[in-house]
C-alpha cells in the first residue's frame, strides 16, 4: 500500500511527513509530531477526549485520517497558548477546577474553544447541548460548565 | 489504539476522476465518520478509499425555486449555517442540529450519512418524509434521479452501484407544507424517530425511524382521522438492550402525539 | 501570609501540566525504540486451549515474537495478590471470553496487530458457566480445578469452597437473628439486583517494561506500584530491589488500576525479546480486562413498631467473574458494609463470591458498598412504608451515634450521623413533593475504608528552604500530589506553593502500600506530617548545635526555628550546619497499625446522598432534578478537591443508578464499548447541585482528616429507586433505571386470563 506525502500546518508549523493512509489524525499527532497532548479513549467519537481543531472545526482525530490533514490547518492542545502564558479558557479551567485526572481536558479545551468561537456567550444548555459528545468520568461536569462560562465573559471583555 | 486496516489513497480533483476511481472494493468518502468507525469495527476492508472533499460541485448548498440543492459532501454544520441565513427549513436545520455530536455534525456529510444508510438515522426519516431524491452519476449511465424512498433499500443498503457516485441530496420546497420531527433517543443513536408533516390540502405523511431497518412511510388523509397506535403497531422493530418491541411501539405513538400537538402549535 | 496549607481550596499542583496537555500518562513516555505488543484474545467463554496456530504471523516482516504460556515454564506464571489465580497467557485453558491467549510483539502497534489477525486458536469447548444461578447449580463444573493460594496476612485469604464456583465466603454475626425472626414482629424484606459495571477510566491500561542489567523497569498505570513490584518480583524471580515500578499521572482509576493488570504481559515480552515493550489496551480491551462487581442481595429486617431494628440478615452474592483479583477483599467489605450504619442488635450478614466464565471483576468505587447499600436502604424505604414512619425518621431512630458500636471490635463511629443526616434532608426537601412524577430519595452508609495502615514518606528541606516530598501514592485526579503538599506545608510553616510531591517511582520513593480505599489524606498525609516533624526534629536541633540553645525552649513556627535567641529560618539551620550553599535535611515518617491506628478501620468512610427527580411517564426517562451530597471528612485539606470528587463520585453512582451495565448476550458481551455502554454525560446532570462539605475534626489525619472520594456513590442507587417509587408508586427490584426498564415497571404487560 503506498504512502502519501501529507504536508500540513500544526500550531501554525508547517510540517511535510510520508505516512500510510491508514494513519489515524491522533496517531499523526502523537507518534510522528510527538504532540503528547491530544489524548485517544473511545475511538467511537463519543468521548471527545481526542478533540482537535482542523480548519478551526472540532473533530474526533482518533476518526480522522491524518492524509485529511493536507493543506489545512491543525490546532492542538499544544497550540492553543504562546509558551508561557495560559489561554483564558485553560485559566478558567484551573480556576474552577474543572478537571482531575486530566486525561479529557485537552478535548474539552479544545472544544470549548470551537463553542467559543461559534457561540461567545452560550446558555447552560447551549453549553449542556454542544458537550453532549464529551465524557468526563471524574468531575460530574458542573465545574467544567463553569468554567466554560468563565472564559465565555473572560474572553467577551468583560 | 487500534489500527485501520491498510489501503490506498486517491485525491480526484474532477468528478470524472472521481468516477475513475470507485469500483466495488474502491469507496468513495468525505467525513468519513461511519466509514472509519466500520473499517475499526472489522465490518469493511475496502482496498482503496477516493476523497470527495477535493470537488467543489459536490460542496455547493444553494436555494431554488425547485427547493435545497444540497451537495453530497456537505456537511451538516455547513447546512445548518446554510439553513439558519434560508428559511423557511427550521424543522429540517432542528433535526440536523439533533444529528451526533458537533464533531460529527463538523465533518459528517449528508451524502456519506444517506450512501451509508445506518437505520437508526434521523435524516433518512425526515428526508422520506420531505420526498427527498438523490442525484447520482457514473462515467458509463451519466446522471439519474431517484427518490429517497427507492434508494433506501434497508439496513446499510442502498441503489448506488459501485461505479456511482451520489452528487446531490434534492429537497423539495415546503410550499405551504407544515412539518416537524421528533426524536427518542437515550444513548449515541436514537431509538425512534417520527417525521410529520401537514400539507395544505390537510393530507399527511409520518414517517417513522430509526426503531427500523428503513423509514417506514404512511398516508393520511388528514391528522384528524388516524390511529397512531396502529401506526405503531405496525413498525417492525425488535427488541434489544434499547427496549422491547412493546416499548419502542409505545415510544413511536408518543412521538407521534407530541408531534401533532407541536405541529398544532408552529405557524411553519 | 498564606501559606496554602490545610483548608485551602488552592489550586492543583498539576494544574498547568493538565490543562496545557503537557501531562504525561504512561501512554506518552513510551521510547521511540520501543516494540509493541497487541493480544490475542479467546473467543471462548470457556474451552480447552489445543493448539495456538501462529507460524504465519512469526514470519511476518517486522514480528519479533509471538509468546504463549508454553513460553513461560521459567517464570511463575499467574499472578493475583490475594489468590494466584490468573495466568499471564491462558494456559491450557481459557476462563472468559476476551481472555489473552497470545501476546504478538513487532515493531509497531499496526504490525503487532494484523499480526494477530493471523493467529488462529484451536478449542475444545466446555460448558460455559455465564451465571451466579448456573455457577452455583450442584452439576455445575468447578471453573478452578485447583486453587493457588498467596498473599500476606493483612489479606483474607480466599475461602473457597472445594470443587465449586465459591472463590470465597465471608460472614459477620452477631446477636441471635433466628429467634427474633421467628418472633411476632414486623418484618420487611427486599431482594435487589446490581448491575456488572465498567469503570471507565478514560485513559486504557497500558505498560512498559524492559529489563536494564537485570533490573525490571515498568512504567503503567498502576494505582499501587508496590503491589505491582510484588507481583513482578515473585513471577521473574527477582528480589525486590531489582524490579522497578513507575507510574505517572493516572488517567483516571476508581480502583479499576489496582494491583496488577497489564505489567506481567509487557514485563513477559521484554524477557522474551529483550527489548523494551510496550502493550497498550483500547477501551474494548480494557473492558476485557477488569469490570465490577455485579450482585445479587437479599435483606430482611425486623422492626419494632415504632421502628427500632431488632434484627437484620443478608445474603450477598458477588460475580466475581474467572478469576479472583480483588474479588474477596470486595466480598469481605460488601459484608461488613452493607449492615448499613444503624444499631443492630442481632445481625447476620453471609457473602459469596462466585466465579463465572465472564471478564474478572476487581475494586470499583464504593467497593461492596453501592451493592449492600442498594438494597439495604430500599429496605428501610420499603419498611418506612410499610411502618407509616417517615424514611428520614426511621434513619434516625436508628443511626449509631458517635462512639457508638458499628461492627464490634471494630473502631466506633467517629461521625456524627444524625447530623449529617438532617444536613441532607433539609436539602433535599419533602420525599413526597406534591408534584406529580416527582419523588425524593436518598441513603446512608458507613464504610470501613483506609485499608491497612502501612504507609510511609521521605520530606527533604532544602538549603533554600523549600521542600520535597516523597510518596509512594499515586495522582489519578483525586489529588494527592496538591493535598500532600498543602500537609506538608502546614507542619513545616512554608507555602505550599515551594513544595513538590514526587510520586509514584518504588525505585525512588519509600513504601506505600495502596492508593485507594479514600486512604491517601488519612495515612499517607499522616506519614508525611511524621516526615515533616523528623525533619522538624532535626533541624531543632541544628538551632540548638550551633546556637547554644541547649535546655532552652526551642519551637518551630511559620518555617523558622525560634528561641528567645532569635529566629533561624531552615535555609540558614542547613547552610550553617553543612557551611555554604549545600546539603538537606532528610526526615522520614512512617505510619504502622498503632497508637490510634490500632484501632480498625482507620476511619469510617461516611455516605449521605440523595436525589430529587421526575419520571416521565409516557416514556420512562428520568430526569435528575437535585442532587445532595454531605462530605462529612473530618477536615477538609482543600474543599474545592473534597467537593469535586464527592460530585465525581456521586455522577458515578448516578450512572449505575440510571445508564450502565455491561451486559452478556451468551458467552460474550454485547456492549464492549463507549457507545453501547451508557455513563452520564454533562445534559444528564441536574441544575440544582449541592456539595456540601462538613468538618467536625472527629479523624485521625491530619487536622482530624478522614477520607473522601468514594462514598458520596454509595447511597445514590438506593435513593434513585426510593425517588421512583415515591415518583410512581412501583418498586423497582434492579438497577440501572433505563427507560425501557422504567417503562415496563410502569406498564407491566397485561397478565394473559386464561
Amino acid at each position: 500500500m503506498s504512502r502519501f506525502q501529507c504536508e500540513t500546518t500544526v500550531n501554525g508549523v508547517v510540517s511535510t511527513v510520508s505516512v500510510e493512509p491508514r494513519t489515524t489524525l491522533a496517531d499523526f499527532l502523537r507518534n510522528y509530531l510527538h504532540l503528547k497532548g491530544t489524548k485517544v479513549s473511545c475511538e467511537l467519537q463519543v468521548c471527545g477526549t481526542c478533540t482537535v481543531l482542523v480548519d478551526g472545526d472540532p473533530v474526533s482525530s482518533c476518526s480522522y485520517l491524518a492524509v485529511d490533514v493536507h493543506g489545512r490547518d491543525v490546532l492542538t492542545i499544544e497550540g492553543l497558548a504562546d509558551e508561557g502564558s495560559l489561554h483564558p479558557i485553560q485559566q478558567a479551567f484551573i480556576e474552577h477546577f474543572a478537571f482531575q485526572c486530566g486525561y479529557c481536558t485537552p478535548g474539552f479545551i479544545m472544544m470549548a474553544k470551537a463553542l467559543l468561537e461559534d457561540s461567545p456567550h452560550p446558555s447552560d444548555d447551549e453549553v449542556a447541548r454542544y458537550f453532549e459528545g464529551n465524557i468526563c468520568r471524574c468531575t460530574g461536569y458542573r465545574p467544567i460548565l463553569e468554567a466554560v462560562k468563565s472564559a465565555a465573559r473572560s474572553m467577551g471583555g468583560d | 489504539m487500534t489500527a485501520l486496516p491498510a489501503f490506498d489513497y486517491l485525491t480526484p480533483d474532477s468528478i470524472d476522476d472521481a468516477l475513475a476511481g470507485i469500483g466495488e472494493s474502491q469507496i468513495p468518502y468525505a467525513g468519513g465518520t461511519e466509514l472509519v468507525l466500520a473499517m475499526r469495527l472489522g465490518l469493511t476492508r475496502p482496498r482503496t478509499l477516493v476523497d470527495l472533499k477535493g470537488l467543489g460541485a459536490l460542496k455547493e448548498v444553494a436555494q431554488t425555486d425547485s427547493g435545497l440543492e444540497i451537495g453530497a459532501a456537505v456537511t451538516h454544520h455547513r447546512l445548518i449555517e446554510f439553513l439558519d441565513a434560508h428559511g423557511p427549513y427550521g424543522p429540517f436545520r432542528q433535526m440536523l442540529m439533533g444529528v451526533g455530536n458537533p464533531r460529527v455534525r463538523a465533518v459528517g456529510t449528508m451524502g456519506g450519512n444517506l450512501c451509508f444508510a445506518e437505520p437508526r438515522s434521523d435524516i433518512a426519516t425526515l428526508l422520506l418524509a420531505l420526498d427527498a431524491e438523490v442525484e447520482l452519476v457514473s462515467a458509463d449511465r451519466g446522471t439519474r434521479r431517484s427518490a429517497l424512498s427507492s434508494f433506501m433499500r434497508g439496513a446499510y443498503a442502498t441503489d448506488r452501484e459501485s461505479d456511482e457516485l451520489m452528487t446531490r441530496v434534492l429537497v423539495p420546497p415546503p410550499d405551504g407544507t407544515r412539518y416537524t420531527y421528533l426524536k427518542f433517543q437515550t444513548g449515541v443513536r436514537p431509538t425512534a424517530g417520527v417525521a410529520l408533516i401537514e400539507r395544505q390540502d390537510r393530507t399527511a405523511r409520518i414517517a417513522v425511524g430509526a426503531a427500523c431497518e428503513t423509514p417506514a412511510v404512511h398516508e393520511l388523509t388528514s391528522l384528524n382521522r388516524f390511529d397512531p397506535e396502529a401506526i405503531a403497531e405496525s413498525v417492525e422493530t425488535t427488541s434489544d438492550m434499547f427496549g422491547s418491541k412493546r416499548f419502542k411501539r409505545s415510544i413511536v405513538t408518543v412521538l407521534i402525539r407530541r408531534a401533532m400537538s407541536k405541529l398544532g402549535q408552529s405557524h411553519e | 501570609m498564606s501559606l496554602n496549607a490545610i483548608g485551602a481550596s488552592r489550586i492543583r499542583s498539576d494544574a498547568v501540566a493538565k490543562v496545557t496537555g503537557q501531562a504525561a500518562y504512561a501512554n506518552d513516555l513510551i521510547p521511540d525504540n520501543a516494540l509493541h505488543g497487541w493480544i490475542v484474545r479467546s473467543s471462548r467463554a470457556h474451552a480447552g486451549i489445543i493448539a495456538v496456530n501462529a507460524d504465519q504471523a512469526r514470519r511476518m516482516t517486522g514480528v519479533h515474537s509471538v509468546i504463549t504460556a508454553d513460553d513461560l515454564s521459567d517464570l511463575f506464571p499467574r499472578f493475583g495478590h490475594i489468590v494466584a489465580d490468573h495466568p499471564i497467557l491462558a494456559i491450557n485453558k481459557t476462563l472468559y471470553f476476551g481472555e489473552p491467549v497470545a501476546l504478538i510483539v513487532a515493531e509497531s502497534r499496526q504490525l503487532a496487530y494484523d499480526a494477530a489477525s493471523t493467529v488462529s486458536v484451536v478449542y475444545e469447548d466446555l460448558e460455559p458457566i455465564l451465571s451466579m444461578g448456573e455457577a452455583l447449580s450442584p452439576d455445575a463444573p468447578a471453573i478452578h480445578a485447583e486453587s493457588y493460594m498467596s498473599g500476606d496476612h493483612t489479606f483474607a485469604q480466599a475461602r473457597r469452597i472445594e470443587g465449586t464456583n465459591v472463590c470465597h465466603r465471608a460472614e459477620v454475626e452477631w446477636g441471635d437473628v433466628d429467634t427474633v425472626f421467628s418472633s411476632d414482629v414486623a418484618i420487611v424484606e427486599t431482594r435487589m439486583r446490581y448491575p456488572m459495571l465498567y469503570a471507565y477510566a478514560m485513559e486504557p491500561y497500558n505498560a512498559t517494561a524492559s529489563f536494564d542489567g537485570g533490573v525490571l523497569d515498568v512504567t503503567s498505570t498502576a494505582q499501587h506500584p508496590f503491589q505491582v513490584r510484588e507481583e513482578l518480583s515473585r513471577i521473574f524471580g527477582l528480589p525486590l530491589s531489582k524490579v522497578r515500578v513507575r507510574v505517572p499521572f493516572i488517567g483516571g482509576g476508581y480502583g479499576s488500576k489496582s494491583y496488577t493488570k497489564l505489567e506481567p504481559l509487557a514485563a513477559v515480552g521484554a524477557w522474551i525479546t529483550g527489548g523494551i515493550v510496550s502493550v497498550a489496551l483500547d477501551v474494548e480491551g480494557a473492558i476485557h480486562t477488569t469490570r465490577g462487581d455485579s450482585a445479587d442481595v437479599w435483606v430482611r429486617t425486623a422492626f419494632e413498631d415504632d421502628g427500632t431494628i431488632l434484627a437484620r440478615e443478608f445474603k450477598v452474592r458477588l460475580d466475581t467473574g474467572a478469576y479472583a483479583d480483588n474479588g474477596p477483599l470486595v466480598l469481605d467489605k460488601a459484608v461488613r458494609r452493607c449492615l448499613g450504619p444503624y444499631r443492630i442488635p442481632n445481625a447476620r450478614a453471609h457473602g459469596e463470591a462466585i466465579y463465572t466464565n465472564t471478564v474478572p471483576s476487581s475494586s470499583y468505587r464504593g467497593f461492596g458498598a453501592p451493592q449492600g447499600a442498594l438494597a439495604g436502604e430500599v429496605n428501610l424505604d420499603q419498611a418506612a412504608v410499610h411502618l407509616n414512619i417517615d424514611p428520614a425518621d426511621l434513619r434516625r431512630r436508628n443511626l449509631i451515634g458517635v462512639a457508638g458500636v458499628v461492627i464490634p471490635g471494630l473502631r466506633p463511629m467517629d461521625a456524627d450521623l444524625v447530623a449529617d443526616l438532617d444536613l441532607l434532608t433539609s436539602k433535599l426537601g419533602d420525599p413526597s413533593p406534591s408534584q406529580k412524577g416527582r419523588g425524593v430519595g436518598f441513603g446512608c452508609t458507613a464504610s470501613d475504608a483506609g485499608a491497612f495502615p502501612v504507609s510511609s514518606a521521605i520530606v527533604r528541606v532544602q538549603s533554600d528552604g523549600s521542600a520535597t516530598v516523597l510518596v509512594g501514592s499515586t495522582e489519578m485526579g483525586q489529588g494527592s500530589r496538591t493535598v500532600l503538599a498543602q500537609i506538608a506545608a502546614e507542619r513545616l510553616g512554608i507555602d505550599s506553593m515551594n513544595i513538590v510531591v514526587v510520586q509514584s517511582d518504588t525505585a525512588l520513593v519509600p513504601y506505600e502500600r495502596t492508593t485507594g480505599a479514600s486512604r491517601t489524606t488519612t495515612l499517607e498525609g499522616l506519614a508525611v506530617m511524621r516526615a515533616c516533624d523528623a525533619a522538624l526534629e532535626q533541624l531543632t536541633s541544628i538551632a540548638k548545635e550551633h546556637h547554644g540553645e541547649s535546655g532552652v525552649d526551642v519551637e518551630v513556627r511559620d518555617g523558622h526555628v525560634v528561641s528567645s535567641a532569635g529566629s533561624s529560618t531552615f535555609a540558614e539551620l542547613i547552610k550553617t550546619h553543612f557551611g555554604s550553599d549545600q546539603g538537606e535535611i532528610v526526615g522520614y515518617g512512617l505510619v504502622r497499625r498503632e497508637g490510634e491506628l490500632e484501632a480498625l478501620p482507620p476511619f469510617w468512610e461516611i455516605g449521605m446522598s440523595g436525589v430529587e427527580l421526575e419520571v416521565d411517564h409516557e416514556t420512562g426517562e428520568i430526569e435528575i432534578l437535585h442532587l445532595v451530597t454531605v462530605g462529612d471528612v473530618g477536615r477538609a485539606i482543600n474543599p474545592a478537591l473534597v467537593e469535586g470528587q464527592d460530585l465525581g463520585s456521586a455522577t458515578q453512582g448516578l450512572g449505575a443508578a440510571l445508564f450502565e451495565e455491561l451486559i452478556y448476550d451468551g458467552p460474550q458481551l454485547i456492549n464492549p464499548n463507549m457507545v453501547d455502554y451508557r455513563v452520564p454525560v454533562m445534559g444528564d446532570m441536574p441544575e440544582a447541585i449541592d456539595s456540601l462539605v462538613v468538618e467536625r475534626g472527629d479523624g485521625v489525619g491530619p487536622g482530624g482528616a478522614k477520607g473522601a472520594g468514594e462514598a458520596a456513590l454509595n447511597p445514590i442507587g438506593g435513593a434513585v429507586v426510593a425517588a421512583f417509587y415515591r415518583a410512581t408508586g412501583v418498586w423497582p427490584t434492579e438497577i440501572p433505571l433505563t427507560p425501557p426498564k422504567a417503562w415496563e415497571l410502569m406498564n407491566p404487560k397485561p397478565r394473559v386470563v386464561d
